[in-house]
């Protein structure tokens, strides 16, 4: 985790002065601008949509609330990259669906969807679900006595949202909207395709056509401290949400609130962000498939692109798996300063973008290690680095339910240190593990940025697939590659969202 | 359901509720069934019951976070639910204390206590918050969150929040089961001090009766959403009203005798009968507590002892007699008699109650002669 950063930090010296000239240039200064604003900008939408949908599917007498709460998650199942291309394929100035319908017509070109609208579009529309999961759960999980003592003490029911449900609720939206600031800062591929000058896209841009590795490490790390920054701010915000767990509460209905004359609005709202998250993304995606099919396009060999990505995010998930059980199971259960050392710095790896991993890694191969660069094994090493504080998190928490009693009676029965964790600790976990691995497992196969710069030459996997394809504007191409990602996140939504209504039992 | 009319209020009475019927749920299950409940001014009344009985129910009517399907609650006279009125909960000048206080986690004691006081000026909302955290004891906890609290704090700071803004009526709901049993007494009698300090009209809900005893002016003991007795706690103790009452409130028991002109003759002795309401012939059971009961070891007992709990403060003896029926005792004693031993058992009883047997208790003041 390390390495990659000093890494960086190395190359960014090597410019010398040259360095601070772009650390200050005004070209600098303007990426730092445009990601901090976009970051911004997405994650205020984001919880205005998120707090709203959450407040309608739980709090009101909307109609058909649990399909509207399944619908508000699973944008969460399109990657942003995929969902980009999807809006590209639907609204991009010429050759898309819209210029398609409307060309007929004498419109010439469509206004540009590229630069901050479709920056702000797709990533508001393909994050949002992560404060709608928080929030929903705060909201669903909120004692409603609170409520009610707030109205016996001559509160209206406006008041009572006002000063008692909404501050309930800070945490668990701070929480989701810093997730969804890390996702837009890190994003790669919803920039790249917009064509939007985040940092991540400007390092790719940087590294590709100027092959000017420090000038892109300096940005790398001027982005590294931007999240960091972030988590900074997130630690404070957790630490101080302690207080917000008092009580277990009893578990009574609370009061819903009748929407009225609002109802229609509460369904344009619900049926406009399922139209832009989910109807027109899939819509689009078969659309391009059966157009080409229709028009008997040859497709790339669609069997090997999946045969490979399925075999190397194997292979990377069985390394990371049978790192990060050990390492989970020191800090659960010995914890001490080294174990939450170790603990701690791999969390900072989920907040590394995977592109600044992938070029401190693309740097350092190509300069000591000539023999791995774009290799397997180089790739594999860096989807470790990125995912491995995943697993552990996944295999703590499935730990973190089982009481440390259990493996202090097995070895009060005669039971070695050993032979308690293989009978006794790793079965219990067993359906934790085998989950936590397919999450993995899902979130290599839709990884971008690493693959793109680490894959060997002429191996692409069914991302690089969607990126080159889009790239080029052969919308056909990247149509059932990109289908199959959706059908692939999906699941791995679906593990997820399983995982925490276990917790919840539990 | 209820026909009863509209009672006229006689201005004592700050809380009325007229045959109130409330259903909760989707299958409809009757939490509170005809209830008839005056409480005057002033008054701690302690709604006991077990879990399950419509207490709580009785008090979110009452607050207004339900709706009863029949009858009326009258708050100072006014109907605030029932015969098409319905005054929201802000508008009823109510104040609540739930069972795990229901603190706002996100604001300190001063900013909880305060939390109601609206439409006053900040002088005003500070001279408030200082005569409440005066009144509780909160001194020197104003700045403190509620999670760095102890549960008799946090209990303090959720009666300073619902006195803050002068309500005619402070409801409390099991406001002691989230606090240590070894706090408890002691809480128990700050709460009763603070209530009747600020002078207001307290209903309280328990399922310990001990509670009830020690904090009520009156009790009402309610079971399967009607109300079996309102009474002093002495009364409820010593003259339940049925069964029930009789076996919920203490440890009771329940010997079958039969009733002649003048006595009731039951296995460990005869009772004088003082009621009109028992005729001769007639089957009756008398209640017992075991405190009522002394043993004395003899030779050819009336019965035998089968356990002994030691309490320490006191002994538990369990008597079995020879009809098999089994009686209780409890005694002060360092002497303790080993289990097996026979014995007599006298019956000191200052009062003697007794069933009918449909189970109401008829009146019976006579002192007993065995």
């Amino acid at each position: 985790m390390v390495l990659p950063l000093a890494y960086l930090g190395i190359r960014a010296s090597e410019a010398g002065i040259e360095a601070v000239n772009t650390l200050v240039s005004f070209r600098t200064l303007e990426v730092f601008a445009n990601s901090a604003i976009l970051a911004l900008v997405v994650t205020v939408l984001s919880a205005l949509i998120a707090v709203t949908g959450a407040f309608l599917t739980v709090r009101t007498d909307l109609p058909a609330k649990k399909f509207w709460s399944v619908i508000f998650v699973l944008p969460l199942a399109i990657p942003s990259f995929v969902g980009s291309f999807a809006l590209i394929a639907t609204f991009a100035p010429r050759g898309s669906i819209v210029h398609n319908l409307l060309a007929p017509l004498g419109v010439d070109a469509l206004p540009s969807i590229y630069g901050w609208p479709g920056a702000i579009i797709a990533l508001t529309i393909f994050t949002y679900p992560y404060i709608f999961l928080t929030t929903r759960a705060s909201l669903r999980g909120m004692d409603p006595a609170l409520e009610e003592v707030s109205r016996s003490l001559g509160c209206s029911v406006f008041s009572t949202i006002r000063r008692v449900t909404l501050p309930h609720l800070y945490p668990s939206i701070a929480a989701g909207s810093l997730l969804v600031a890390f996702y837009v800062l890190s994003d790669f591929g919803t920039p790249a395709l917009m064509r939007f000058d985040s940092f991540t896209r400007i390092i790719y841009v940087e590294y590709q056509l100027a092959f000017d590795r420090s000038s892109s490490a300096i940005l790398s790390l001027l982005l590294v401290a931007l999240v960091g920054i972030i988590l900074y701010f997130e630690h404070r915000v957790r630490s101080r949400a302690t207080y917000y767990s008092l009580g277990s509460g009893t578990k009574r209905q609370s009061t819903i609130i009748h929407l009225g004359r609002w109802k229609k609005p509460a369904l344009v709202f619900c049926s406009t962000i399922a139209t832009l998250g989910i109807f027109i993304p899939v819509g689009v995606l078969l659309y391009w498939f059966l157009q080409g099919v229709a028009v008997g396009e040859t497709f790339p060999n669609i069997g090997s692109i999946t045969l490979n990505t399925v075999y190397v995010s194997i292979l990377a998930t069985l390394v990371i798996v049978s790192l990060a059980i050990p390492m989970a199971l020191l800090s659960v259960r010995f914890p001490g300063k080294s174990t939450s050392f170790i603990e701690r710095i791999s969390y900072l790896g989920f907040a590394m973008p995977g592109i600044v991993v992938a070029l401190s890694l693309v740097s350092f191969g190509a300069k000591h290690l000539p023999m791995l660069y774009q290799s397997m094994s180089m790739l594999i090493f860096a989807y470790m680095i990125l995912f491995i504080p995943l697993s552990i998190g996944t295999i703590r928490s499935s730990l973190l339910q089982i009481s440390p009693r259990m493996e202090e009676a097995a070895r009060s029965l005669g039971s070695s240190a050993g032979r308690t964790l293989f009978t006794v600790t790793l079965p219990m976990i067993k359906t934790g593990l085998l989950s936590g691995a397919a999450l993995v497992l899902l979130t290599i196969m839709k990884e971008l940025p690493a693959t793109l710069l680490l894959a060997p030459i002429e191996f692409s996997t069914l991302a690089t697939q969607v990126w080159t394809s889009s790239e080029n504007a052969s919308f056909s191409h990247a149509a059932l590659p990109a289908l199959i990602l959706v059908a692939i996140s999906a699941i791995s939504v679906t593990i997820i969202l399983s995982q925490e209504k276990g917790v919840v039992r539990s | 359901m209820s026909n009863k009319k509209h009672y006229g209020v006689s201005g004592l009475k700050i809380i009325g509720i007229h045959g109130v019927v409330k259903r909760l749920g989707k299958e409809n299950i009757t939490a509170v069934d005809d209830l008839n409940l005056e409480v005057n001014h002033g008054q701690i009344l302690t709604i006991l019951g077990p879990s399950g009985c419509g207490k709580t129910t009785t008090l979110r009517l009452i607050a207004g976070f339900e709706s009863p399907d029949f009858g009326v609650i009258l708050i100072n006279g006014i109907p605030v639910a029932g015969s098409g009125a319905f005054v929201s909960p802000e508008k009823r000048n109510v104040g609540i204390v739930l069972q795990e206080f229901a603190l706002f986690p996100h604001l300190n004691v001063r900013r909880n206590i305060a939390f109601g006081l609206m439409g006053m000026n900040q002088k005003e909302v500070d001279e408030r918050v200082r005569d409440m955290i005066d009144l509780t004891g909160l001194q020197d906890l104003e700045e403190r969150y509620p999670y760095q609290l102890s549960g008799g704090q946090q209990q303090r700071v959720a009666l300073a929040r619902a006195l803050a803004p002068s309500p005619l009526i402070v409801l409390l709901d099991e406001p002691f089961a989230s606090i240590d049993p070894d706090l408890r007494s002691r809480v128990r009698l700050d709460l009763k001090r603070i209530l009747k300090e600020a002078g207001v009209t307290a209903i309280f809900v328990t399922h310990d009766q001990e509670e009830a005893f020690l904090i009520a002016d009156k009790i009402a003991v309610m079971n399967k959403g009607k109300i079996h007795q309102i009474g002093t706690p002495m009364e409820i103790y010593h003259n339940p009203h049925d069964r029930f009452v009789a076996e919920f409130v203490g440890h009771a028991d329940f010997i079958p005798g039969k009733a002649n002109s003048t006595k009731i003759v039951t296995e460990i002795g005869e009772f004088a009968l003082n009621s009109n309401n028992v005729t001769s012939g007639e089957d009756v059971t008398v209640m017992l507590r075991s405190s009522d009961i002394d043993v004395i070891p003899t030779e050819f007992g009336i019965g035998t002892i089968e356990s002994v709990e030691f309490k320490g403060h006191e002994v538990l003896y369990s008597i079995k007699l020879k009809s098999g029926q089994i009686i209780h005792s409890s005694q002060h004693s360092s002497y303790i008699p080993v289990v097996g031993t026979p014995v007599n058992i006298i019956v000191n009883p200052n009062h003697l109650t007794v069933f009918k047997g449909d189970g109401i208790s008829t009146k019976n003041e006579m002192p007993v002669t065995l």
